[in-house]
């Protein structure tokens, strides 16, 4: 059994032997990883939380609610959410169809799932705004219905889907093919239908790796900004995401306003990870 | 004597994995280190080996002292229970590694060869050299883990659960071969176990470990027919319990008399120990009153469970050459030991 | 244990499924790559040609490789130098380490560059001194790179603290007991153990360095032939309605993704017994 000579091993002896441990280099290792976190991760976010308060903790909330900032949190939130509800169902779908079926294509299929990971923000964001801009291949076509896709919260909506769809499929897809062939059959003997089979015995097992997946793409939604500011238009109050406020308020050196509606996105990031991970708890209980 | 421990103790998080453990092992002994889990025998190889150590006490191999020497320079031969070989490497460079290590006292490349031939020969794995851990078998994997502790021609060889993850028939092949090699190489061996089978079979002498303690240290006959304690007594084999009245070293249960050793000198009505094999069945009325439950034939024995008045369950092995067939299931009979223990 | 193996279509809605999945990807991911293309050649080839022609263009590449250049091997440092320690030693605030190690990837890109400006803007943390000194960080190399060390820090780390952790320390404490050294046990030990799991990483890594553009945004100041990396270039050219050049630098940003998908695919494939648990397929 590897874990009984794994870590417990290494440990600091009493000082009348001498000090070693048994793998060596736990100083520098560690000491390496303590810089970089130090320097990159942990001052600069310092610099973050200690910032908006110059104003008060007034300050700090008259910049979150100030009518622009609030309304830009609110499309930022509410786009989030919903791309990420649409996520859930059509993440779902093709991890299903990944890992139940086979047809032609589906390798190429499978390593096109990523391509929104892989592909830098800024080229998603052009690409689906000349899609999508009314004179595009798709957005001329509702146009013709008089829908606006482009430069309206619709488009900061699809350039969410497209960034999320990975984490769903991702998060579920190692799940669903992990399943025990015998729980299905079992449903099946007892006169499970499909759908029932679904419903009751494939679903509660993955709605722990769903609801990751769900919140992961939720949070990147409320933080992603390459892909979102081209096909969103930006209009103050109508489809203004709360990063591009980051940037406005930087642009007008205002250093706090900025840093207080950093920290306001990271609020909502973090609930919804604290979210998560209650609900996870609770599946855990049921030992999911 | 080669290695001498005194007085080893160890801590872990409040309670003591070792307790003031000493004893000596001569030169090319092969001696098992056995117990339950939880008794220490695994921290104890660990200490020799040099992966752990002490809080207090100490180890002298060959007048050097092992605490002060870090693991490398310490020259021991080590078996891990999972083989931890090297998995990138083929057989003969995972068993070569030893000597790759030794900078400038780097042996010539032939002499690593001649080494690698020899002890794949010693091992039988000819012609496995150029395989890697993940195409051999879980015995063919052992001997090279073996194999590659060897060829730093280690002064001490340790071996933890050599057996443990090998199937039956392969642990008992593999077991004879294990003490042939170390009566041809004359290593002192130390091996880990839980299996109290293998370490009697395979050992010159036992550390049977309880809870941190020394429970006794002894060749397998001593352990076997001259157990020290209770523990000794039920951890090396199974036995029944009766109550009988002892005067000295002898024991009466019922007009059956029989020798008992005797530890306590207690006298009186006590409570004795004997092994399933130490009785026999008879229709008179003496020894334990018992019902037969159940007979079970095997090969070379026959094994009968019985209950006794008290409704306490009784196991009891006779050989097939001794078998009263008249017999059966639901007789009363009585149960005749002929030795007995008082802890 | 079984499991249910994938099965040819063959009901009414095994195809409906299947061909709704082709749909979506269609729509959302093959159609934008398709528009990429469409739109860089829209003017034809030596128009496209004209991209790499462009000085803009060309010093936008030269400092994004510089970045990744500079990036890629402070993330290896670190990502091995974490995951020996995180999964070789027991230590007092490891879970926590482990969290701030993550957090990077929860953190909004401009979140990422907004730090840095708040530490070394004109009103930053060290502002005054250094414009006292006369160093530049932001709307310079310095806070480019360290926005993007922000963001990919991660990466390395997070693909080899799973797998040395399954891997266990076995063959390395048999190693020590050997007499191999600390670097002997690192370089023919665990190296050999790690290191497409390590590509793996680096990969992501420089797919993602290349291609930052919200946290480069904030600290570069979009100095033309200084501080604009491609992604901002991108932004640049496509504010000015030249769509050809936009595109046309698109172009080499795809090319980098679908070679990144292509090897992460085959190191997949290939070596998936190799790479951290949640990689293999």
């Amino acid at each position: 059994m590897p874990a009984e000579i794994s870590k417990e091993g290494n440990f600091i002896k009493p000082k009348t032997f001498r000090r070693t441990r048994i793998i060596p280099g736990f100083s520098i290792s560690l000491g390496i990883t303590i810089f970089f976190v130090s320097v990159i991760v942990i001052i600069p976010l310092l610099a973050l939380l200690m910032r908006p308060w110059e104003n008060g903790f007034s300050g700090f909330i008259d910049t979150l609610f100030d009518k622009r900032v609030f309304a830009a949190l609110k499309i930022s939130f509410l786009c989030s959410l919903l791309a990420a509800l649409v996520n859930l169902f059509v993440g779902v779908l093709i991890a299903w169809v990944l890992v139940r079926y086979d047809f032609p294509g589906k390798r190429l299929v499978d390593a096109f799932i990523d391509m929104p990971f892989a592909l830098p923000t800024a080229v998603s964001g052009i690409a689906l705004s000349a899609i999508y801009a009314p004179n595009g291949w798709v957005g001329s076509f509702f146009n013709n219905f008089g829908i606006k896709i482009a430069y309206s919260p619709i488009g900061i909506f699809i350039a969410l889907v497209f960034i999320g769809l990975p984490f769903i499929v991702r998060s579920v897809q190692p799940v669903l093919s992990e399943l025990e062939a015998e729980v299905e059959e079992a449903a099946e003997t007892l006169g499970a239908s499909p759908l029932q089979t679904f419903n009751h015995v494939i679903l509660p097992a993955i709605m722990p790796a769903l609801l990751s997946g769900f919140s992961l793409a939720f949070a990147r939604g409320m933080g992603e900004y390459g892909s979102v500011i081209f096909i969103a238009g930006n209009i103050p109050y109508v489809s203004e995401i709360a990063p591009l406020l980051i940037v406005v308020k930087l642009e007008e050196y205002d250093y706090a306003g900025a840093a207080s509606v950093g920290i306001g996105m990271l609020i909502i990031s973090f609930a919804i990870l604290f979210v998560l991970n209650l609900t996870q708890q609770y599946f855990a209980k049921k030992g999911l | 004597m080669a290695l001498t421990i005194n007085n080893l103790s160890k801590q872990f998080a409040g309670f003591a994995a070792l307790n003031d453990i000493s004893f000596s092992v001569k030169e090319s002994e092969f001696i098992a280190l056995l117990g339950p889990s939880g008794s220490g025998k695994t921290t104890l190889l660990r200490m020799l080996a040099g992966l752990d150590y002490p809080d207090k006490g100490s180890i002298d191999f060959k007048g050097q002292n092992f605490l002060s020497l870090p693991v490398k320079e310490r020259k021991i031969g080590m078996v891990f229970q999972s083989y931890a070989l090297f998995r990138h490497m083929t057989v003969a460079k995972n068993i070569a590694f030893g000597l790759e290590m030794r900078g400038k006292n780097k042996p010539k490349k032939e002499e690593i060869n001649e080494t690698i031939n020899r002890l794949l020969k010693l091992v039988q794995l000819e012609g496995f050299e150029k395989r890697y851990p993940a195409q051999l078998s879980g015995g063919q994997r052992q001997r090279v883990a073996l194999a590659r502790a060897l060829a730093i021609n280690p002064s001490l060889l340790l071996l933890d659960e050599p057996f443990g993850a090998l199937d039956a028939m392969v642990r008992k092949e593999l077991r004879r071969w294990l003490r042939h090699i170390h009566d041809e190489t004359g290593l002192t061996t130390i091996f880990v176990t839980h299996d109290q089978e293998e370490a009697l079979d395979l050992a010159d002498r036992i550390v049977l470990l309880e809870g941190g303690k020394i429970a006794q240290y002894d060749t397998a006959d001593k352990i076997i027919n001259h157990p020290k304690s209770e523990f000794v007594f039920d951890f090396v084999g199974s036995g029944n319990a009766a109550d009988a009245d002892i005067k000295g070293d002898v024991a009466n249960i019922n007009g059956c008399e029989f020798p008992v050793v005797n530890l306590t000198n207690f006298s009186g009505r006590q409570k004795v120990k004997f092994r399933n094999y130490d009785a026999l069945i008879s229709n008179e009325e003496k020894g334990i009153k018992a019902q037969l439950t159940g007979i079970f034939a095997s090969t070379g024995f026959l094994r009968f469970e019985a209950v006794d008045n008290a409704g306490h369950h009784l196991e009891i092995i006779i050989s097939e050459r001794n078998f009263d067939h008249s017999l059966k299931v639901g007789d009363h009979v009585g149960i005749l030991p002929q030795k007995a223990y008082l802890f | 244990m079984r499991r249910k193996a994938a099965k040819r279509p063959e009901k009414l809605t095994d195809y409906t499924l299947i061909i709704f999945a082709f749909f979506w990807m269609a729509l959302i991911i093959f159609l934008p790559l398709m528009s990429v293309l469409f739109n860089a050649f829209k003017g034809g080839l030596p128009k496209y040609l004209e991209t790499f022609a462009d000085p803009d263009a060309m010093d936008a590449l030269k400092l994004t490789l510089l970045v990744t250049a500079i990036v890629l091997p402070l993330n290896i440092i670190f990502g091995i130098a974490s995951a020996w320690a995180i999964t070789r030693f027991e230590f007092v605030g490891k879970t926590i380490l482990l969290s701030i190690i993550d957090l990077p990837f929860s953190l909004s890109p401009v979140i990422s560059g907004l730090v840095w400006v708040l530490m070394f803007g004109a009103q930053g943390w060290f502002g005054e001194f250094l414009q006292a000194h006369d160093i530049d960080v932001i709307y310079a190399l310095p806070g480019i790179v360290l926005a993007t060390l922000l963001v990919t820090l991660p990466f390395v780390a997070r693909e080899l603290i799973p797998l040395m952790d399954d891997n266990g320390t076995d063959e390395e404490v048999a190693a020590v007991t050997l007499g191999a050294s600390g670097w002997d046990v690192f370089f023919r030990i665990t190296l050999p153990n790690i290191k497409w799991a390590l590509l793996y990483g680096v990969l992501l890594c420089m797919a993602r360095a290349m291609g930052e553009f919200g946290a480069v945004s904030v600290v570069s100041g979009h100095i033309r032939g200084l501080t604009n990396t491609l992604p901002l270039h991108i932004e640049v050219a496509y504010n000015e309605y030249n769509t050809i050049g936009a595109f046309g630098a698109a172009t080499i940003l795809v090319g980098l993704a679908f070679v990144t998908l292509a090897i992460k695919t085959i190191l997949e494939w290939r070596y998936a017994d190799e790479l951290s648990a949640q990689h293999r397929h």
